[in-house]
């Protein structure tokens, strides 16, 4: 409790000027507004409230609201991620969208280009600006434009098992219980998987896989490794430089010399860290969810214990790291004071004291409250001295999802050796461009 | 109903040839119930067991974890009683449309009957896969998307049954009807009480046809079903396949539990699965 | 009414058309508006910000695109080999069984029946986790066996062979089933004529019963045919169109760019070439089926 007072303090202190800026007047009527989410984090603050659900936090944000409005009443819906897009083409084709949205970023930067999201730059304040790094905002924007306002983030770095490490006589490349640890590519490359595969029988050195696009972000980290820029000032696909083709050569090198799983052409996502969690393979990817469930089951018994500790993707001169950012949005309803309220109540959430430390279920986007909840995670620390290599992985591009799908192929045939890495670049980035012209041409944004 | 009388049968001496085929089909027949096998002793292994190779191949452990939280974290009975559900209506509602449809067309003479006939056959060659998107607006646009309604009645559609049956109704002499005529009966009448009867073998041939098929049926109800509880075992099960979870037994218990009903049925009703299904296929 | 009773033409018609009604609305609605809307739907170029009449642009794209086209040859590819090989598998064990003991035939029917009853879905689960190229045993016997890794389904050259062998695997059940009872039905008195002649059972397989039971290989053609141009959670399932879009097909094709993608001009254009290419595959078998196999 005397926690939460000081907490309390120190966020009024930062969002000062919200609290009294709510409500007020947009409308008498009373409204009803339908917010959306895909399943996030359960309870309001906390998963071992009771009751927890996905949509205890809306509920309760609601009901807050609720009181100081009145006439607005919220209806809270989830809505299961792997049907999110049927779901929201559909709403769009017969006008039923939700006035609210909560989801990631990247995701949702398709719904801002057919013209179903609207702006929030009129309810940021200059406060919010500061107190969340500027490597979210990227993610938040299209073109200057703000369609999300960010409240959780999560990022996604490796994992690997401490127990092999030092089984592989690998020690010194062992980080802190609660580090990301950064290794050179060289380093990764010529010492740490090759110990690993040469000391550790059964056991595959490192996870890699490209069956779908799930998970591909990892992927594009690695393709950007040498500091290939990927986007050029055009916005348009330049992976195919020195750097990106090196980065390429570099995972089909792994490949060949027994340095990754086999077969990683028709692997999932999901495989890999099934088999990482069975102690099959010694590094693998993660983010703050897939970690924190991982804790869990070892915890419950799930899955067996063992010393697993986080990593960067590594890099030449700097590792990458990137992050999925969520937040509320504002659907384009086409009426005027439904958008209003919608959007007070996003300011009304992502900027409330009390409200934004259910941000803390992944990582809290803003400094202040990482910094007040630090305690209750041990890995802020790391994440946040992390969040300088945070590059923005989709542009928020019309597209994206075509675009996706353009890599894997390419990634496929350059691991079964149908193509060099020059030939598969080459042909990603030349394929890639068509899909982001012609979801420019198919943008409200840019017509 | 069908006996196997065939004679060869009784012929003792088999020549060389037969007797080798017989060999390997009999060989086959036991390595094709292999990913059963697989299949069932996975479930009950702990994810560990599953990952070691080579595998035990008969589980040391019996995990019961693996059912336990299938049913506890999924509503893998609701699934079930959804593709039930949806099965048996779909199929009810098959039936009555396309045997009325292939008596008229049998029996009844009315103007563009046989334009009729030829259309609904035609569009045998078509699956409804082929139009899904236009298919797929309309459920959206009737707000079918998430319903049982948008499952069935877009199956209904299928003119499968039509041709199935027709053949069945042209074997019936058309004195019957002309005898209910006499008495006075209304074409109704005749239909449900004197020849309906009779093509009762064609009718039993399309419900078990059109059940499984539905039953099986995947694409259109992954797009129809939204919410988990309105999923069909079929794509629940394949939710859980892609679900990230490390626990590989647990996703082998959800593709065990998604074949036992079926298999239920099957063993209950093996005699009419086999002499139905023939009938429906080819009437000489 | 009462026109009705003084006009029996009249109500005959009625009568025929109030029977077949509920077909002809069902079908109406989910079968013919689709395609003519599907067709509609393939002419224009509709995104968030035009809705405009292309005519055949859509369509002059797709062939330019090198992905439908590898989806086209590989659907085709999928059709012969599955459709040949589940009727010749199917034909072979049917004729090796039919003249056995009942309790052989109703063990080998059901056992090859087992994966058509338990469903695509799960088989193709299963065969998903045997051949997963790090885990799976068919893997680690290949590697054992050969000294490196193998991947069958990494590897262009095998990968639909994989999908088709799983798929005959998967329907087998139903051919041999058709083909047995067919066999049965085939009268007594001439294999016992031919038995008399002292013929051999691969003569007695090849000038008799083959011949007389075409109309089901006819009718198990223009089925299999159908059931693989619209194969779906095999390939979903097990490759996912890879690697490369080895395994990409129109099915696939159409369900990425509808439902990933939201091109859904694209994808009714592709349904419409499907279209044309279902009524060119099985036209023939067809009409033969229905002058054979109907009256």
């Amino acid at each position: 409790m005397k926690k939460l007072l000081a907490l309390l303090l120190a966020l009024t202190m930062v969002l000062a000027m919200c609290s009294t800026a709510f409500a007020a007047g947009i409308t008498e009527d009373p409204v009803t507004l339908n917010l959306w989410l895909t399943p996030q984090w359960k309870g309001v603050f906390s998963g071992d409230e009771e009751g927890a659900d996905y949509d205890s936090f809306f509920k309760e944000a609601a009901a807050r609201y609720n009181e100081m409005n009145p006439n607005v009443t919220i209806n809270v819906e989830v809505i299961p991620a792997d049907t999110r897009d049927e779901r929201l083409r559909a709403a769009e084709a017969t006008d039923s969208l939700p006035d609210l949205m909560y989801e990631g970023a990247f995701t949702m930067a398709a719904y801002y280009h057919s013209g179903s999201i609207v702006d929030l730059d009129d309810i940021i304040s200059d406060e919010d600006r500061a107190d969340i790094g500027e490597g979210i905002w990227e993610n938040c924007m299209i073109e200057d434009h703000t369609f999300i306002f960010p409240f959780a983030h999560m990022p996604g770095t490796l994992i690997y098992n401490a127990d092999m490490f030092r089984e592989a006589g690998l020690d010194d490349y062992i980080g802190g219980e609660y580090e990301i640890v950064t290794w050179t590519p060289d380093d990764f490359k010529n010492v740490i998987l090759p110990a690993l595969r040469d000391n550790l029988p059964g056991v595959y050195p490192m996870s890699l896989f490209a069956v779908n696009n799930q998970a591909d972000t990892w992927n594009l980290s690695y393709l950007r490794m040498f500091g290939c820029p990927f986007f050029d000032e055009t916005g348009h696909l330049c992976a195919n430089d020195e750097n990106g083709v090196k980065a390429l050569q570099y995972i089909i090198d792994l490949y060949n010399e027994g340095l990754t799983v086999p077969g990683a052409e028709s692997l999932s996502s999901n495989d890999c860290n099934a088999m990482f969690q069975n102690k099959m393979i010694a590094i693998s990817f993660t983010n703050t969810t897939l970690h924190s469930n991982l804790e869990a089951d070892m915890a419950s018994g799930n899955v067996e214990e063992f010393d697993e500790r986080l990593a960067n993707i590594p890099g030449d001169p700097e590792p990458k790291s990137f992050t999925y950012v969520s937040g509320l949005m504002a659907m384009n309803t086409h009426d005027d004071t439904r958008i209003a309220v919608s959007k007070d109540f996003i300011k009304y959430v992502s900027t409330d004291p009390e409200l934004v430390i259910a941000s803390k279920n992944s990582l809290p986007v803003r400094a202040s409250v990482s910094a007040a909840v630090a305690d209750e995670l041990p890995y802020a620390e790391a994440y946040n001295e992390n969040a300088k290599y945070i590059f923005n992985f989709s542009n928020n591009m019309p597209g994206y999802n075509e675009l996706r799908n353009v890599l894997f192929p390419e990634i496929q045939a350059a691991l079964i050796g149908q193509k060099t890495a020059q030939e598969a670049m080459d042909s990603y980035v030349e394929k890639g461009n068509q899909v982001i012209d012609e979801g420019r041409a198919s943008s409200v944004v840019y017509n | 109903m069908k006996k196997n009388h065939s004679l060869i049968s009784k012929i003792k001496r088999h020549d060389k040839l037969d007797l080798v085929v017989n060999v390997i089909v009999f060989i086959l027949a036991i390595i094709n119930l292999f990913p059963f096998y697989y299949l069932l002793t996975s479930s009950v292994k702990s994810s560990a067991a599953i990952f070691k190779m080579p595998p035990d191949w008969w589980p040391k452990t019996f995990e019961t974890k693996n059912y336990l939280d299938l049913f506890t974290g999924q509503p893998a009975f609701r699934w079930a009683a959804n593709s039930f559900l949806v099965s048996i209506i779909t199929t009810i509602m098959v039936v009555i449309c396309a045997s009325m449809a292939a008596y008229a067309v049998s029996k009844l003479d009315f103007p563009g009957r046989n334009a009729i006939y030829m259309i609904f056959i035609g569009a045998l060659m078509i699956p409804k896969e082929i139009f899904i998107i236009p298919l797929f607006q309309i459920v959206t646009k009737f707000h079918l998307t998430d319903t049982y309604a948008g499952m069935i009645l877009p199956n209904v559609a299928a003119t499968f049954g039509v041709f199935l049956l027709k053949g069945f109704f042209d074997t019936v002499p058309d004195a019957i009807r002309e005898s209910g005529k006499l008495d006075g009966a209304g074409e109704m009448t005749v239909f449900t009480r004197l020849v309906l009867p009779i093509v009762k073998p064609g009718i039993g041939a399309l419900f078990i046809l059109n059940f499984v098929n539905i039953w099986n049926d995947y694409l259109w109800q992954m797009l129809i079903a939204r919410s988990k509880s309105m999923m069909t075992l079929m794509v629940g099960t394949a939710s859980i396949m892609q679900e990230i979870s490390p626990n590989f037994g647990y996703k082998m218990a959800g593709a065990a539990v998604a074949s036992v009903p079926m298999l239920i049925i099957f063993i209950c009703f093996q005699r009419y699965f086999t002499s139905g299904i023939t009938m429906g296929a080819v009437k000489e | 009414m009462k026109s009705t009773q003084k006009n029996p033409r009249l109500r005959a018609t009625l009568t025929g058309y109030g029977f077949v009604a509920p077909q002809l609305i069902f079908f109406a609605v989910f079968t013919i508006y689709p395609i003519f809307e599907g067709i509609r739907l393939s002419l224009f170029r509709s995104t968030a910000v035009e809705n405009t009449f292309v005519g055949l642009e859509n369509y002059i794209n797709l062939f330019q695109d090198p992905v439908f086209v590898k989806s086209v040859l590989n659907t085709l590819f999928l059709v012969v080999v599955i459709t040949v090989g589940n009727l010749i598998l199917g034909l072979i064990i049917s004729l090796a069984i039919f003249d056995k003991k009942n309790g052989y035939v109703s063990f080998v029917r059901s056992t090859f029946y087992l994966p058509v009853i338990v469903s695509t879905v799960v088989m193709a689960m299963v065969w998903k986790f045997l051949l997963n190229p790090a885990n799976g045993l068919v893997n680690w016997y290949l590697t054992k066996a050969s000294g490196k890794s193998i991947n069958l389904l990494g590897n262009p050259n095998t990968v639909l062979w994989v999908i088709a062998f799983v798929t005959i695997v998967a329907s087998v059940g139903t051919s041999i089933i058709m083909y047995v009872a067919s066999m049965n039905g085939i009268s007594t008195e001439m294999l016992e004529a031919a038995k008399v002649d002292g013929a051999s059972k691969l003569k007695v397989c090849t000038k008799i019963v083959v011949p007389l039971v075409k109309p089901t290989t006819l009718y198990l053609s223009v089925t299999t045919i159908i059931s693989i141009l619209k194969l779906f959670v095999i390939i979903q399932l097990l490759s996912d169109g890879g690697p490369n879009n080895s395994s990409m097909t129109m099915m696939y094709y159409l369900y990425r760019n509808a439902f990933s993608y939201n091109k859904m001009y694209v994808a009714s254009a592709v349904g419409v070439i499907m279209f044309v290419l279902a009524v060119l595959i099985a036209l023939p078998q067809f009409i033969s089926m229905n002058r054979k196999g109907g009256k």
